[in-house]
């Protein structure tokens, strides 16, 4: 990313709780540029909502700063930022009508009056709530979805720098929350501007983001697209929170080529994978997903011997439990085009740039 | 699991009871105040309409006749008055109160905040008036401090007229302006304030245009409570008015005690209880909105 294009930039931030004993945000670095989206990735608790409410200003960090298209922000009161919020809640003002919500901002940046009227009418538009049907309503007369709209829209409305996204779906249900999302991403490419979703829902961070960044315990784990954070996970944490994934313990190294070594699991199992930066030492892991192992009915030659626990056929996929020298991984993928059953001998396969080694 | 089964069916039975007795027996207690004072009111209708000392027996409009003298109406709008005024100053003083106690993060300067702020409820209205009384009079604690800083005897008169009138009743009914407003400033999400202030409203343009109309139908509430009370203020102005200052309450006293005219206090009764009434309904009318959303 070219220093012309960086929205955000925020070095070193830390947020420190009870005198230092309570680390919420732990010297993290996250950068954002124009027209992306990054998605903010981790369990409650994690620091993600501490973070984007420092961005915002609605927090101090206790060391670090924040800049914002070139200037530090880092003490400036939030509303000297010109960053948006669309808060999980919503906060719609319910003694206001939409209108009034959508021109708040525009009423306190003192935008002549009607500026603020076609302004309004045009962001109205953008969120397909029209100034003539929905003007009028007050909070209680919106469903969730059309809240989070009217939230939207009173966020875009004053055209901020930056838009952070407090987990805006949770609130929602979940037909309503896909249909949101796609709309939110395509408001946002149309529109070109930068924004931080926040939130602890893999589904919807991967979907809708040009960059994951994963945090647990107030740092950041992996910072990547979401292919790369799927496929090459940094360490255990990581694969764990996106979905399924199958993990063997690493006793020995027998042999490095590359990237590439063969190792030795805790199972006596030999295969070949491939790390991230490091190499593999006798303590990390190896990880993989269900969907890229191969079973096999006949034995293919490297194949490793495996026995088939149970096997359940959902969503047009099988998906067997199998055991190979005593540890249980689950497979996706086939070679056969039958069921394998319960109790038949069957040959694992996986390959050596999808079999991950990472840090435990 | 037998044990949990069996304590939840127990808890299921238990919570069923009162509808399978008769749940209006509860009211019966209460029910029979209500009656009680239904009883009282319909008698001191009766009264109103009856000749003086033959209040019984004889039908007489006298009474709302000496209503509308030129004393009594001065004595009523007067009354109305300072009701008024202290509700207004009641309520103005409770907003900082209530935004202390509802912002400050110590949980015990809350407490010592509510324990302050309830203390007049809690002591008699005549030793809060002859507190009062010690500080205002002459030679009172205030005139002595003011002395001092001054160097020169100061003799302030806030004891015997209006004004200490109207300091015992600010003082007096303070809380019931705070608590509702305490009430309304908790109910308002945090996340509506950092909104205000993430769409560029400053500290004071978020208090004027997101908390102060939200807080409103709680302020109103408070100053109505306020303004009902002080109407039937009789202690405060009894004591610290010094007889200059005379209220609807002080009237009727003197009516139905030491003058003997029923008739004449049961009507001015009326007055008082109408214009509580009154003025009640007439803040529903101006809060329709937001009565409407939390009822």
């Amino acid at each position: 990313m070219d220093m012309q294009r960086i929205i955000l930039d925020v070095r070193g931030l830390s947020r420190e709780f009870a005198n230092g004993k309570v680390k919420a945000v732990d010297n993290i670095d996250i950068a954002v540029g124009r027209g992306e989206i990054v998605s903010i990735l981790g369990p409650s608790g994690c620091g993600k909502t501490t973070t984007m409410r420092m961005i915002a200003g609605l927090d101090q960090p206790t060391s670090g700063t924040i800049n914002l298209c070139g200037n530090d922000v880092t003490d400036l009161p939030p509303y000297r930022r010109n960053i948006g919020l669309v808060f999980q809640s919503f906060a719609i003002f319910p003694h206001m009508t939409v209108q009034q919500n959508v021109a708040f901002g525009l009423k306190m940046q003192r935008v002549a009056l009607d500026e603020i009227e076609s302004r309004v009418s045009a962001a109205l538009d953008l969120v397909q709530l029209p100034l003539s049907k929905f003007g009028d309503r007050r909070s209680d007369e919106l469903s969730g979805g059309q809240l989070q709209r009217v939230a939207l829209a009173r966020t875009l409305v004053t055209e901020p720098a930056l838009v952070l996204f407090d987990e805006p779906m949770a609130a929602l249900d979940r037909r309503l929350r896909d249909h949101m999302a796609v709309e939110l991403r395509a408001i946002q490419k149309q529109l070109g501007i930068a924004a931080i979703y926040v939130t602890h829902d893999q589904e919807t961070a991967t979907t809708m983001s040009d960059r994951v960044v994963i945090m647990n315990s107030g740092r950041i784990l992996q910072d990547g697209t979401p292919e790369d954070i799927y496929l090459k996970p940094a360490d255990r944490f990581v694969c764990e929170f996106l979905g399924e994934v199958n993990i063997l313990g690493i006793r020995d190294i027998i042999q490095t080529d590359g990237d590439r070594q063969l190792v030795r699991t805790d199972n006596n199992i030999d295969l070949w994978a491939t790390g991230r930066r490091t190499h593999a030492k006798p303590g990390m892991l190896v990880a993989f997903r269900p969907e890229q192992a191969l079973l096999h009915a006949n034995d293919p030659g490297h194949g490793i011997e495996a026995k088939i626990e149970s096997v359940q056929f959902r969503n047009g996929l099988h998906r067997w439990k199998v055991d190979i020298s005593g540890a249980s991984v689950i497979v996706h993928s086939t070679t056969v085009d039958r069921r394998i059953a319960q109790g038949e001998r069957a040959w694992l396969t996986i390959d050596a740039d999808k079999s991950r080694i990472v840090a435990p | 699991m037998s044990s949990i089964a069996e304590l939840s069916s127990d808890s299921v039975s238990f919570r069923k009871r009162p509808s399978r007795a008769h749940p209006h027996l509860l009211l019966l207690p209460a029910g029979m105040l209500v009656g009680l004072l239904l009883v009282c009111s319909v008698a001191i209708i009766r009264m109103s309409w009856g000749g003086r000392n033959a209040e019984w027996t004889s039908w007489s409009g006298l009474a709302y006749q000496q209503v509308v003298t030129a004393r009594n109406v001065a004595v009523i709008a007067d009354t109305i008055w300072m009701a008024m005024l202290s509700a207004i100053i009641a309520t103005a003083l409770a907003l900082p109160i209530a935004l202390f106690m509802v912002r400050t993060s110590s949980a015990a300067m809350r407490r010592f905040a509510l324990v302050t702020i309830l203390l007049p409820m809690i002591i008699s209205l005549l030793v809060q008036s002859f507190g009062w009384m010690a500080i205002l009079g002459p030679n009172g604690l205030l005139n002595q401090v003011l002395s001092v800083v001054a160097g020169e005897p100061v003799q302030m008169s806030l004891l015997f007229n209006r004004t200490g009138v109207i300091l015992g009743l600010v003082q007096t009914t303070i809380p019931l302006a705070v608590l509702p407003t305490i009430a309304a400033l908790a109910a308002i999400p945090a996340a509506l304030e950092e909104a205000a202030s993430v769409l560029g409203a400053n500290r004071l343009r978020t208090y004027r245009h997101v908390i102060l109309p939200l807080a409103r139908p709680g302020m109103i509430t408070g100053a109505i409570l306020v303004f009902g009370f002080n109407t039937g203020a009789f202690v405060v102005p009894l004591l610290l008015g010094g007889l200059k200052v005379t209220t609807i309450a002080i009237v009727i006293r003197d009516q139905m005690g030491s003058l003997m005219n029923w008739p004449l206090g049961a009507a001015l009764s009326i007055i008082l209880v109408s214009l509580a009434l009154l003025v009640q309904s007439l803040s529903r009318m101006t809060t329709p909105k937001q009565g409407g959303k939390s009822g």
